[in-house]
């Protein structure tokens, strides 16, 4: 008996619990679709994020704290056009992830009004910013671009005892959203790095946020203010602004940060949607808990975001984005001659080469279904951003790869070098070269003395082997495994 | 307590992994999957537990300047009772390699993660961390700061120049402004700019030792989008290459958003949908019709137009092609449509590619015919890659 009602106060008492609702925030895309094959761990990217969306069972909300680009525009192998299909791929995913809210960041801006019209139709995501105002006028925003000061969404039951009791229809929890974009972002100064555009008008959030936090009062049950700001500035508006349960900001921290300040909650999931931000919010007690995920690799991939992925590598194939990348002449009129031109007068080490995961990174970059993606191009091929340097396997095939010159720098001045002391020529040069009393002659050390070629620097490695895409990399142990073999010492090897 | 020494003691804080009163917690791979266990090496002595101590988790680089790389060894103490397990060190971003001296601490023992921050992409405070994951049952991740402030020894002024829309036949005039904010005597060697519609008129050293790099889009500039990069070569060892990003459009009556339209990858039988963005930036400028044409190796197909009816329905392509049926054709965007703006209408239109379509690569194009005299035929490539 006694069980029995104690199973009932419990079914009652749940039925008059508010449901918590769960408000999903993740912050700078950066354009990270998806982590480097060659990172370990795999972290973050579309396809783990909506495997955790669908894990969820409370009713929830998600919202894009700003930037769908902004990756490294000085990268090698980057492309403006390759960012705007970046944040294209963004936009379906984040639809079909049901976001509601993407927050206007620097460098959306920065893409240009005309992109940003096309990117945000009418339509499930809105983009948001409460003191960046477009004139209507103006002759340089002709475009149908919608910017809402705030949204209110509303969002699960949002039951409250009173209204069940009372047999009143329960009625959905409603969150105000507002946005700011820092001005400190803009302007032309080295730390904000982005121009404002031409009939776009910045208001400081100290004065655009107060008539809308007014206006919401009565329109919203939670106020949560979406804030594209160093963190410091966002402390600043969640003190300033005690209006707001949360303050969700989004610039500039590498890492998930949660913060208390003055009883509001400021929270970011750092950069390239690698972490999220969850803040469940609990109806009946008036407040929330916060807790941060990690998308790693025990979350599987979903199948959907992977054939959306392979919808976005088809278009950088069929746009041809890798003939596109920008190409710099090379210093001294050097051009690059491909690996296999080494192998006359290194045959060691160029067998040694062609034994190593460097000669067949290109190979590695195919199978993974990349080799169109410029971005990963750069670190799988000779030269990518230079004139002379790769171009497609047809027309360069041997610039695939992680090759010679892609540590010892562009070697035609060395070939030619080598050509000038040798009257012979470079058609004569073989694998074997005599000497003059039957002795092979391996020229490959006087001539790196004479014109300094072929220095490398463990510098040089980094530029691929970075946190990003290689986070185990050790250069001792990494080192051991692409050291060339000690060529031949001249005057030693007597031919048979 | 200052607020930055604050900051860093929260994130600390939700590394940690709990943090009080309504409950943070750091879930590893959320819901969906079980947490992480720390489970400690295979030799740990049942009873007895690893402990991290770290005397320093915060190190201040100062000021330095930016292209500087810098290094810090961060000692970590093993205060516990069985061996300590360095699992790995996750350093913020790829401006950071950290690297641990071993892998196991023996109790009492003591090891040190190096760390090294490359500065050439930053400017101004600047703070970093690299998370240690060890066996530590107390502390499973232990977060390391770096913080620095990055100088610049040569800085260009505006350091992106995002230059918009410029109509054509106007032109535009502009500069960049590289100067030594450290005083060093600066000398600017050369200029580049890797697009041709942006021109290098000059570079003058003024009197300040500050150097004016002037720069022009000309008047008869070609309509369509251009950027590219600014590369100034300076006199600094630590910054003897200034690269400023530039991007704009000149545009002339119309401007058409997105410059290719590609499908992109899509399963035979699914078809798929792409806008189309025109941009009218002359009032007296009307559209005229909007068809799909052939293309070599493609299907010759005469379009009707797609804004002769009023309906805002799929208009049909007549195929006169080998092709089975239709695969690109065109249709108001029923929710954009067309709508009015100071410089004159705007269409949003999908382009919708065909569940008929076959296998294989599908290429042609679309063409824009308007009433302007400059820009009377505006042509956008289109591609499909269908798959079984």
């Amino acid at each position: 008996m006694i069980p029995c009602a104690l199973l009932l106060l419990a079914l009652l008492s749940a039925s008059l619990q508010a449901q918590e609702v769960c408000l999903l925030f993740s912050g700078e895309e950066r354009g990270y679709l998806e982590p480097c094959g060659c990172a370990k761990p795999l972290l973050g990217g579309i396809a783990k994020r909506h495997t955790f969306l669908k894990s969820l069972s409370e009713p929830w909300l998600s919202v894009s704290l700003g930037d769908l680009v902004g990756g490294d525009t000085l990268a090698a192998g980057h492309l403006r056009r390759q960012d705007e299909l970046k944040a294209e791929t963004l936009i379906q995913a984040l639809k079909i992830m049901n976001y509601s809210i993407h927050n206007l960041g620097e460098m959306d801006l920065d893409m240009g009004l005309e992109v940003l019209a096309y990117l945000f139709p009418p339509g499930p995501v809105t983009l948001l910013s409460s003191n960046i105002r477009l004139s209507g006028s103006h002759p340089d925003t002709p475009y149908t671009l919608e910017i809402v000061p705030y949204k209110v969404c509303e969002v699960g039951a949002g039951l409250t005892p009173a209204p069940v009791r009372a047999g009143l229809k329960p009625t959905p929890l409603r969150i105000g959203f507002l946005g700011i974009l820092s001005p400190t972002l803009l302007g032309p100064s080295p730390m904000a790095g982005v121009t404002l555009p031409p009939g776009v008008e910045i208001i400081p959030p100290a004065e655009a946020l107060p008539p809308l936090i007014k206006e919401l009062k009565d329109k919203a049950d939670v106020l949560v203010l979406l804030s594209h700001a160093p963190l410091e500035e966002s402390l600043g508006l969640a003190s300033d602004f005690p209006e707001f349960h949360l303050v969700a900001s989004g610039h500039g921290a590498d890492h998930p940060i949660v913060i208390n300040k003055d009883n509001t909650w400021v929270s970011t999931p750092g950069i390239k949607g690698k972490h999220l931000v969850l803040y469940r919010y609990n109806p009946d007690k008036g407040s929330g808990v916060i807790e941060t995920v990690t998308l790693d690799e025990r979350l599987a991939d979903s199948a959907l975001m992977l054939s959306l992925l392979d919808n976005y590598q088809e278009r950088l194939k069929e746009e041809k984005l890798l003939s596109r990348v920008e190409r710099f002449p090379l210093p001294r009129q050097t051009s690059y001659v491909g690996s296999r031109a080494c192998s006359p007068c290194h045959p060691a080490v160029f067998q040694h080469w062609g034994s190593t995961l460097h000669a067949t990174a290109y190979e590695t970059l195919l199978k993974a279904g990349r080799a169109s993606d410029p971005e990963c191009a750069a670190c799988h091929v000779v030269g990518l951003n230079y004139v002379s340097g790769f171009q497609s396997q047809d027309i360069s095939p041997d610039l695939t790869g992680v090759g010679c010159e892609t540590c010892h720098g562009p070697g035609s001045l060395h070939i030619a070098n080598a050509h000038r002391d040798r009257p012979s020529g470079p058609s004569n040069i073989s694998p074997l070269e005599r000497g003059d009393k039957g002795v092979r002659k391996d020229r490959s050390k006087d001539l790196s003395l004479q014109d300094g070629y072929g220095k490398v620097s463990p510098e040089g490695c980094k530029g691929c082997h970075d946190a990003e895409h290689g986070p185990t990399f050790q250069l001792e142990s990494y080192w051991e495994r692409v050291k060339h073999p000690a060529e031949t010492p001249i005057s030693t090897a007597v031919v048979r | 307590m200052k607020r930055g020494a604050s900051i860093v003691l929260y994130i600390t804080l939700i590394c940690i992994g709990y943090y009080g009163r309504e409950g943070l917690c750091n879930t590893e791979g959320g819901g969906a999957t079980p947490p992480e266990r720390s489970e400690g090496p295979g030799g740990a002595t049942p009873g007895k537990i690893p402990r991290l101590t770290v005397p320093e988790s915060i190190h201040s680089f100062g000021q330095i300047y930016r292209g500087e790389k810098v290094q810090h060894h961060f000692l970590l103490k093993n205060a516990g009772e069985a061996e300590l397990e360095i699992k790995k060190v996750r350093p913020s971003c790829g401006c950071t390699a950290a690297v641990p001296s071993q892998n196991v601490v023996p109790p009492g023992g003591e090891a040190y993660v190096e760390v090294t921050f490359d500065s050439k992409n930053f400017v101004g405070k600047v703070t970093k961390t690299v998370m240690v994951d060890t066996n530590d049952p107390s502390e499973p991740t232990h977060t390391l700061t770096l913080e620095a402030f990055i100088l610049e020894e040569v800085a260009a002024e505006p350091s992106r120049l995002t230059l918009g829309q410029i109509r054509q036949g106007e032109g535009r005039s502009l500069k960049v402004e590289v100067k030594s904010p450290t005083g060093m005597e600066l000398k600017v060697s050369e200029a580049q700019s890797s697009s041709r519609a942006l021109e290098i008129t000059s570079i003058e050293k003024q009197a300040d030792g500050l150097y004016a790099i002037k720069l022009e889009v000309k008047k008869d500039s070609p309509a369509g989008r251009f950027d590219g990069d600014l590369v100034v070569r300076t006199n600094s060892p630590r910054q003897p290459i200034i690269t400023i990003p530039f991007f704009g459009e000149v545009v002339s009556d119309v401007s058409v958003f997105p410059p290719q339209l590609s499908f992109g990858l899509v399963r035979r039988g699914t078809g798929a949908v792409r806008q189309l963005l025109i941009t009218f930036h002359n009032p007296g400028v009307r559209l005229v019709r909007v068809e799909v044409a052939s293309a070599s190796g493609g299907f010759p197909t005469e379009a009707q137009s797609a804004l002769s009816g009023n309906p805002p329905q799929a208009e049909k392509v007549r195929e006169t092609g080998p092709l089975p049926a239709e695969v690109f054709s065109l249709r108001r965007d029923p929710e954009g449509g067309s709508s009015s703006a100071p410089g004159g209408e705007n269409y949003r239109m999908d382009v919708v590619l065909s569940k008929e379509a076959p296998v294989g690569r599908l290429e042609g194009s679309l063409e824009i015919h308007t009433t302007s005299i400059s820009q009377p035929l505006i042509t956008v490539p289109i591609s499909a890659t269908i798959k079984e």
